[in-house]
């Protein structure tokens, strides 16, 4: 509850102050890249962890002071969430860091041995950039993860979903591979599969898990199961929302270090166009590679010899590490934090593809409560419109919808409510008249 | 020729009508609204106070709407019409023919009538205009006074707390919404108005906004004597039907501008729709006047089936409404009368959720439902008024109604106080 003391005004000091904090997390990062990494590593480490956790501390409290429903007073106003030069710059510093990483990795220089002692506490050796980007990624989702769930806190829905992504990435894609590591096993992680995993069911993997022995086998039979028998299942049920939402490190990443930016996804029926050509363009793409891969190996390398290798750097290249990762993260601050949720994962676009057609999952909406505030469109990280169906009594039934659960929480008429309902009225026979402008919104 | 339809207001009721009369027919349409070019949510002004949505954000449709659907758009004024011609005169100069007119005025807020309500500093709040200047006039506040308790009043309060304003909240009667809610749940909201630390103060009736120089404000004076100091006085007291263009032209108004359950007024082919009607029977069943974002649509779409050759009669079905009072969440279907007590109703409360069901005491059917943070679902409350179900099996099922959100922790029966005497109701719910 706020208080009478908990203006906006003061909620924005506790944010700016977090703000200011992280930055100087980051200055600790590029003194250690400078060198100091080398010399200094523990206690830098120290600082850095240290700065995190105080700008963890005030932002987690400016949403413990403001109100149970998550107050979002801040995202129109401040520079860093509104596109302003402190959001530019931040962009820029990120997409930058992914360049380099990718890239550039001797330039990180000290910054790498800093993480070092984790590396070695955990898998018995020097740490990588790879570490220490893992290191980074699971931190953000750790730490921002326990500020969605301060600010989300009158929602249970956000709590356990929250809990859930923490525990995926901490455990799954960070602990459990650096324990795989540790004892010289092929460093696996449990929690993405095909197509997202792209190379998992290429020929290469597959030959190399082949070799690995017992968990070489297990881990492609995971993979194979979870890609064409759980998800199929899990989404009929749940919507994609059971991966998205709950289980992804990309969708984990964006439900946590991303939720400050949701809003700034583009609402337009123009990006809804474009997002349906790159997504679905992508599955192509990885369908193709992979059936061609396999074509390949199978005719000897007959079919495409060198031209095979050409194709998966190209997936590789462009699609891995540009899409996903430069433009995915580095581009939060300016797009929103699902733009390769939304226009790029093929994961996604397979789990759409499922949850428009065949799924009992559905955004209800109740009957002819809404009021067109236009509160869920503009917090849906997906760009979806929610309210253009709200407020003609629709059900939600969406491609892109990865069931967040957000436009609910912010809607203050409580008019959506993600639900799991049987097949039938499964769009709504809206409440208010149906009308024909809606055909000039394609059909999803 | 295609028929030409001019609509006056483009609020939520003006604009249904284009979207619905464009859905049925290739009319010409023409939209002319004074407010702001593109219609927008009114609902959503607090948010773009509050800063959590901007103007964009609240606009209801993109620009290419308009264009895409053939709704041609008059940002300007219709001062004066012409029946017999079958025109209509804007302050721009503009003269639009038209077949048959369309008046969506909308509403006025009420003027207070004490001297000093003209003073810098006062403001009501409904239109954009009156955004913009509670704005400006808040800016580095202190002390605000908010008067009226109702639904526009609490908005304004939640507003101007958030920027640290320091806020007194005028009710003239003695418990919050007294005409409208029963008891506890005025209760109730007027408990969490006060854990936001505003001053809330029942049955204060103000006499006199007040000054210090004669040109800015000081405060107010109440009737019983007691003063309020202020830099910024919110005047919330209701609105009522913007009759202006309608009288200024000869059409019969009352209180609003007078239609039939066909939304005609006594003009031939000029209608009515929004909040700026009064039907002129109230043989259709619920108030002569609705003033609710939603029945300006519902009356939209109406108008613009009878306008395509499809007449049918106003009827509201079950009358719902919501309101959201700082985090309290309020619903309500069917009829819960304001005098509501144990003998026509079962009350659920844990001291911060509340669900009353109201029934018929003769027959026992369920007339209405209430809730405050709980969320309920219409076509299930509809359903069960509809068909007069039982209140004993509506609070045996009472479940299947909840649409509160997945994972929220089920209303704890045993902590939920049956006030019901009716031995019926008290055996199945225990
Ligand atoms: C702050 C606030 C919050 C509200 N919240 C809710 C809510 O939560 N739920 C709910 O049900 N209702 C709510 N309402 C009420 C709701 O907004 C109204 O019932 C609804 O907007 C009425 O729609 P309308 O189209 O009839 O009129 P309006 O929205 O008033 O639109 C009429 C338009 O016509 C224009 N106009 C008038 N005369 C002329 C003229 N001569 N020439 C050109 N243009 C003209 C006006 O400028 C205005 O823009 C709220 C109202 C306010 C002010
Ligand atoms: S529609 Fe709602 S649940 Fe779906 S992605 Fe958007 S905000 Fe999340
Ligand atoms: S947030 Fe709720 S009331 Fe507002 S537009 Fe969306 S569904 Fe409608």
């Amino acid at each position: 509850m706020r208080t009478d003391m908990m203006t906006t005004d003061r909620l924005d000091t506790f944010g700016r102050v977090s703000g200011a904090t992280l930055l100087a997390s980051f200055v600790i990062l590029a003194l250690a890249a400078a060198g100091l990494g080398y010399s200094q590593s523990g206690l830098l480490l120290g600082l850095f962890v240290v700065l995190l956790l105080i700008a963890t501390a005030f932002s987690v409290s400016r949403h413990l002071l403001s109100g149970r429903h998550p107050d979002n007073s801040d995202s129109v106003r401040s520079s860093v969430l509104s596109r302003g030069i402190v959001g530019w710059l931040f962009g820029v510093v990120l997409t930058v860091f992914y360049v380099i990483l990718y890239w550039f990795p001797h330039l990180l220089g000290g910054m790498v041995a800093l993480f070092d002692l984790p590396s070695n506490l955990l898998r018995g050796k020097d740490a990588d950039q790879w570490f220490m980007y893992g290191t980074f990624y699971t931190l953000a989702v750790v730490l921002m993860g326990i500020r969605a769930m301060a600010r989300y806190r009158g929602s249970r829905y956000h709590v356990i979903r929250t809990m859930s992504v923490m525990f995926f990435q901490l455990i799954l894609a960070f602990i459990v591979p650096s324990i795989l590591v540790l004892f010289r096993k092929p460093e696996l992680y449990f929690s993405y599969f095909w197509p997202l995993d792209y190379d998992l069911l290429w020929p290469s993997s597959v030959e190399q898990l082949t070799q690995e022995g017992f968990l070489g086998a297990f881990a492609l039979t995971w993979g194979i199961i979870l890609t064409f028998v759980a998800t199929p299942i899990l989404t009929y049920f749940f919507g994609k929302r059971w991966y998205c939402s709950w289980v992804c490190g990309c969708g984990g990443l964006a439900e946590t270090a991303g939720d400050p930016f949701r809003h700034l996804s583009d609402k337009r029926l123009v990006a809804w166009k474009i997002e349906r050509w790159m997504i679905h363009g992508v599955l192509l793409l990885i369908v193709a590679t992979t059936l061609l891969l396999w074509l390949n190996t199978l005719a000897g390398g007959a079919v495409l010899g060198s031209v095979s290798s050409g194709f998966t750097q190209f997936y590789g290249f462009y699609i891995g590490a540009i899409f996903s990762g430069v433009i995915g993260v580095g581009f939060y601050p300016l797009m929103g934090a699902r733009v390769w949720c939304r226009f790029g994962c093929p994961m996604a676009a397979i789990l759409g593809i499922q949850q428009r057609f065949f799924s009992r999952f559905r955004i209800t909406t109740n009957g002819g409560q809404c009021i067109s505030c236009g509160n869920c469109s503009k917090y849906c990280e997906m760009g979806i419109d929610v309210r253009w169906y709200a407020q003609r009594g629709q059900n939600i039934v969406r491609a892109s919808c990865v069931g967040c659960g957000v436009c609910a929480t912010v809607c203050p008429r409580g008019v959506l409510k993600l639900e799991n309902g049987p097949g039938d009225g499964r769009f709504g026979d809206g409440f208010v008249a149906r009308d024909s402008v809606e055909i000039l919104r394609p059909g999803d | 020729m295609r028929e030409k339809i001019v609509i006056i207001g483009n609020g939520i009721a003006g604009t249904t009508v284009a979207r619905h009369v464009r859905k049925n027919s290739d009319s010409e349409i023409i939209v002319v609204g004074s407010e702001s070019p593109f219609l927008f949510a009114r609902t959503a002004l607090m948010y773009v106070y509050m800063g959590s949505l901007t103007l964009t954000d609240i606009k209801l449709y993109e620009d290419w709407f308009w264009k895409k659907n053939r709704i041609q758009l008059r940002y300007d004024t219709a001062s004066t019409a012409d029946f017999s011609a079958k025109t209509i005169r804007l302050d721009g100069g503009e003269s639009l023919g038209y077949d048959r007119l369309v008046l969506a005025t909308g509403s006025r807020p009420n003027r207070l009538s004490v001297p000093g309500e003209d003073l810098v500093g006062v403001s009501a709040f409904y239109s954009l205009g009156d955004l913009e200047r509670i704005q400006d006039l808040t800016r580095g506040g202190r002390k605000a006074v908010v008067i009226g308790g109702g639904l526009i009043g609490v908005e304004l309060a939640e507003m101007l707390v958030s920027r640290g304003i320091q806020v007194t909240f005028l009710v003239r009667e003695a418990r919050y919404l007294e005409s409208v809610l029963p008891a506890e749940e005025s209760e109730l909201i007027a408990g969490e108005i006060r854990s936001h630390g505003i001053n809330l103060v029942f049955g204060e009736t103000v006499a006199a906004v007040t000054s210090r120089n004669g040109r800015t404000v000081s405060g107010v004076r109440t009737e019983s004597g007691e003063t309020y100091e202020a830099d910024f006085v919110g005047v919330a007291i209701g609105v009522g039907p913007n009759v202006e263009f309608a009288a200024r032209n000869s059409i019969p108004v009352s209180r609003g501008i007078v239609v039939n359950e066909f939304f005609e007024t006594q003009v031939p082919d000029v209608y009515a729709v929004g909040d700026c009607v009064e039907f002129e029977r109230s043989g259709i069943g619920h108030k002569m006047i609705e003033q609710l974002w939603y029945a300006a649509s519902r009356h939209g779409i109406a108008l613009a089936s009878n306008l395509t050759g499809v007449p049918v009669p106003y009827d509201r079905h079950v009358f719902y409404n919501s309101a959201k009072f700082f985090e309290l969440e309020y619903q309500t279907y069917g009829s819960v009368p304001a005098d509501s007590d144990e003998r026509n109703s079962v009350v659920w409360s844990d001291g911060h959720r509340l669900i009353r069901i109201v029934f018929d005491p003769a027959k026992n059917t369920v007339l209405g439902f209430s809730s405050l943070g709980v969320r309920m679902r219409q076509a299930k409350c509809v359903e069960w008024i509809q068909n007069g179900d039982g209140v004993q099996d509506v609070v045996a099922r009472i479940h299947q109604a909840l649409f509160d959100p997945e994972f929220t922790r089920r209303l704890d029966r045993q902590a939920f106080r049956v006030q019901q005497v009716n031995p019926n109701v008290r055996a199945s719910v225990s």
